[in-house]
């Protein structure tokens, strides 16, 4: 079985527990709150799990989904005209991604050291940004485009939907694609293959910090104010996403489908163990082991899946050696 | 495979008979900080002790990163959808919970506040009443009290503002600083100014800046903390050879960490805004509400100045973890 789908079914089992424990966890009024802020996450998810699958990772995320929007409010107060804010804001995410990448690979070291760097400088700039004070929400800002209310969805919903189809083509239907999957297994044999293996990661940081970006200025747009605590601990939450959606913390392995799956699971774990009314000191240890439980499971699944393969072949090797000894017989 | 379902069923299972809901009403508090912060064991307390005696079904959502306002706001909306019967919670920003707040009230559960009001109070936030400190005055009157003890001579006052985001803080600082503009103004023969610093939320982060800012301000008169980490600015100056009494601390809250360095003579003065009520009266008010069709009604928890000649008496309750 696909570690996906595994995923997926834990998902179903942990909805119908939280839907027994309290059956307004799937009422209209908790699927809009939930799906209200679901597809911010998955977006930022999306990002990184593109970048897992090439083999780095980005822990700036958080950071660039609070300074993207300060940026682009603060310019607006400035007298920029939104659209242009909007273009420059968003250019911040990409740059940021850019020096990540270009940190990481010029220099040689891990991702890991390189965004973390990152995710404090970020941070620190967002409140620099701020000025002193969170500036008023300028309402010149096309926000409902982004986050008009549809029933029980947002205009995000769409938004998101349309990354992951362009970032799902890309990945599973392009050469690029296959470059991301070849970089990320194997980058010495990919680069021996004459793909440009630097190129395909910086590709790959460029777009995570874009899409951390775009996920944070919906947020803003969504609650209308701009907060510089904006994304905390939004990094470690995406990569157990993409974890729980199978995607390989070593590379090569991961869908885009799997990192969605593992978003929206965490955020309805969130709002279950809230509407399950446990307790406050529990909640934490509560979304941590449902965490590991959910990796767990996958990777048993995966192991299990694998044994099967492995037993498989083993049993046709060994019809196909007996065929050959009959036929040697027969001979 | 057969062995995971069935220890999901079974989790699935415990939550059930874990939140079969037998009481009468059920609250929720959604308040802005972590389990970590050590000022809201007194209001969980008050919070616990009211549900158990009003028999109901209490529920308090803290948040993973102390301060975050999104993470509170869909805790906010959760807590909605959830269909409780009454919501108490701190407004730590004056727009992003007003839509929230009115779709509570809305949906018919009442909603208070307590601990943190809206900066513009009832004219900023639909919510019914508030049960807390008066912000703004109390930082006044502990800038007031202090500056008695203040030295002859030019005056520097630092003031820390935990985090410049969090209204709760600003809205001290304001105060404090709205006491210096008229002490400044009532004593024009001397030097008085004062300078606000994001100080940070953890003691060791603020005893670090305020030792920084004290070693190229040395001048400065006094340190005002808008929460209880004067006690960490305490340890810093401490570090840097400062006397007792040396440079004047005070703050807000009383925790432990303040006593102490009360004792030693670091801090001079704290305010006590009584958090066991803001968690115990709120459940009570709520109750009554539902029970009984009560209006709300806004308490003032108090201000009450609080020096090193209190300690040993508020020590004697400290065990309890109501004070």
């Amino acid at each position: 079985m696909r570690p996906e789908i595994s995923t997926f079914i834990m998902f179903i089992v942990i909805m119908t527990g939280f839907f027994i424990a309290n059956d307004k966890f799937l009422s209209a009024r908790n699927i809009r709150i939930v799906m209200g802020i679901t597809p911010e996450y998955i977006i930022v998810a999306i990002g990184i799990a593109i970048l897992m699958i090439s083999g780095e990772f980005d822990l700036s995320v958080g950071s660039v989904f609070a300074l993207v929007p300060m940026t682009m409010v603060q310019l607006v107060h400035q007298g920029i005209p939104p659209w242009f804010a909007i273009a420059l804001g968003l250019s911040i995410g990409i740059a940021v991604g850019f020096v990540n990448g270009f940190i990481t690979l010029r220099f040689g070291i891990p991702s890991f050291i390189a965004t973390l760097g990152m995710l404090y400088i970020a941070r620190s700039l967002t409140t620099v940004a701020t000025g002193g004070f969170p500036p008023p929400f300028p309402h010149s800002l096309p926000n409902e485009l982004f986050v008009f209310q549809f029933e029980v969805f947002r205009a995000s919903l769409f938004w998101m939907l349309g990354v992951a189809a362009i970032a799902g083509i890309m990945l599973h239907r392009s050469n690029l694609g296959n470059w991301i999957y070849a970089t990320g297994g194997d980058t010495g044999a990919a680069s021996s293959m004459g793909i440009k293996t630097n190129n395909v990661k910086m590709f790959c940081f460029i777009l995570c910090g874009f899409l951390a970006g775009f996920a944070g200025m919906i947020q803003t747009f969504r609650i209308e104010a701009p907060l510089p605590s904006q994304g905390y601990l939004l990094e470690l939450e995406s990569i157990a996403a993409a974890v729980i959606g199978g995607v390989s913390l070593f590379g090569g392995v991961g869908t885009i489908f799997g990192a969605a799956i593992g978003a929206i699971l965490i955020r309805f774990l969130e709002s279950g163990i809230i509407m399950a009314r446990i307790d406050a000191e529990w909640f934490r240890a509560g979304l941590g082991s449902l965490i590991i439980i959910s990796v767990v499971f996958n990777t048993w699944v995966v192991r299990r899946g694998e044994n099967m393969v492995h037993k498989n072949n083993a049993e046709e090797d060994m019809k196909d050696e007996n065929n050959t000894k009959e036929k040697k017989d027969e001979a | 495979m057969k062995k995971i379902t069935f220890f999901l069923a079974s989790v699935a299972v415990a939550f059930t008979f874990s939140t079969v809901a037998k009481a009468e009403y059920k609250f929720n508090f959604v308040m802005h900080s972590d389990t970590n912060n050590a000022f809201w064991a007194a209001v969980h307390k008050g919070f616990k002790d009211a549900c158990a005696q009003v028999d109901a079904d209490c529920q308090m959502l803290t948040l993973s990163g102390d301060g975050d306002q999104q993470e509170q706001l869909q805790n906010l909306e959760s807590s909605i959808a959830q269909g409780v019967d009454g919501i108490v919670t701190t407004i730590t920003n004056p727009t992003i919970f007003d839509a929230a707040v009115d779709e509570a009230l809305a949906a018919g559960i009442p909603v208070i506040t307590a601990n943190t009001d809206d900066p513009e109070g009832a004219a900023g936030s639909n919510r019914l009443a508030y049960i807390g400190q008066d912000l703004e005055k109390a930082g006044y009157e502990l800038a007031s009290a202090l500056s008695k003890q203040f030295p002859a001579g030019d005056i520097h006052v630092l003031i820390g503002v935990a985090d410049m985001n969090q209204s709760w803080a600003y809205t001290r600082a304001n105060g404090i600083a709205r006491f210096m503009d008229d002490y400044k103004a009532a004593n024009t023969d001397r030097n008085v100014t004062y300078e606000k610093i994001e100080s940070g939320m953890d003691l060791s982060t603020v005893g670090n800046r305020v030792a920084a800012y004290v070693q190229t301000n040395p001048n400065t008169t006094a340190y005002f903390d808008v929460g209880f980490w004067e006690a960490g600015a305490a340890q810093g100056i401490r570090n840097l050879g400062y006397a007792p009494g040396q440079m004047l601390l005070a703050g807000f809250d009383l925790v432990d960490v303040v006593f102490e360095e009360m004792e030693k003579g670091y801090v001079q003065l704290t305010v006590d805004q009584q958090p066991y009520y803001q968690g115990y009266m709120a459940v009570h008010q709520l109750y009554l509400m539902n029970k009984y069709g009560l209006s709300a009604l806004d308490i003032d928890t108090g201000k009450a100045m609080i020096g090193p000649e209190d300690v040993a008496q508020i020590r004697s309750f400290k065990g309890m973890s109501v004070r």
